[in-house]
């Protein structure tokens, strides 16, 4: 706990670090005027979610391969957390797209929405899956097994904008050409992408503690319920 | 400037929602733990 504690803290202060350098520092974009300042969230939001996933993705794998307790734990763990930053940045981008490019849903398709969408219900999925299987370790295989083949759209997602041109602009912090960036905005990204990732980082090991505390009060609920059962003595006499 | 509020306040309403009530089932869990 003090350790959680600690890194929530650092969180708070490198949130409040990054709004200073988005909102004061950081020059206003010539073209898109204040809304482009949604940058400094939805982007770092997007990058935590990749990375929650590839812990999903690890964690799964490693389940598969090992039958780790802790492997599927982690991924338990981060798979909300990943749901929850492309919640924020499809909210975010979904604001973003509709002040710049005045989107609405019937106009023609977007390849970064879309595949971002497909992203969210994959792992919405996830989620459900791990919540209506029967306990135990089937429900951590068939999860396991969509968090594995589940991660593919990460690429998909990233590298949409480049396999399909629609309206969503390219990549601007890791093009091709270096950083499509002015410094003082690139400095307020950097100084917002390593906030969110700690806050990520701490959500991640909280959910885990959570699963800890969650599972260790279930074997203990067992445990009671064994002593209840007539024909334990050995249970029974502890 | 309206859509920045409204893209903040979208993306902090989430962010702070899930960040608090992570916090409160985790002291919720290391209460009872202790207990």
């Amino acid at each position: 706990m003090p350790k959680l504690r600690i890194a929530a803290l650092a969180s708070a202060v490198g949130l409040t670090a990054a709004a200073y350098l988005a909102f004061v520092y950081a020059p206003e974009d010539a073209i898109q005027g204040p809304v482009q300042r949604i940058f400094y969230l939805h982007v770092p939001s997007a990058i935590a979610a990749y990375a929650c996933f590839t812990a999903v993705l690890a964690g799964s794998v490693l389940f598969l391969w090992r039958q780790s307790e802790t492997a599927d734990r982690l991924a338990r763990a981060a798979a909300p957390v990943g749901l929850l930053f492309t919640s924020v940045t499809f909210a975010m981008g979904t604001v973003w797209a509709k002040a710049i490019w005045g989107w609405d849903p019937t106009k023609p398709w977007d390849a970064r929405l879309t595949s971002t969408a497909v992203l969210w219900v994959i792992y919405a999925g996830y989620l459900l899956v791990r919540r209506f299987s029967p306990p135990g370790r089937t429900a951590a295989r068939l999860a396991a097994i969509v968090g594995t083949v589940g991660f593919i759209d990460v690429p998909v997602v990233h590298f949409s904008v480049q396999w399909w041109r629609t309206i969503h602009p390219d990549r601007l912090v890791d093009a091709t050409a270096g950083p499509a960036l002015p410094p003082e905005m690139l400095t307020a990204f950097i100084v917002a992408m390593a906030a969110v990732l700690v806050l990520a980082g701490t959500m991640v090991a909280a959910r885990y503690r959570i699963e800890v505390l969650k599972e260790r009060r279930e074997a203990e609920m067992d445990e009671e319920a064994l002593v209840a059962l007539p024909g334990t003595p050995a249970r029974a006499s502890r | 400037v309206t859509y920045l509020v409204l893209g903040y306040a979208a993306g902090s309403v989430l962010l702070g929602g899930y960040v608090v009530q992570t916090w409160r089932t985790l002291r919720a869990l290391e209460r009872e733990d202790r207990g």
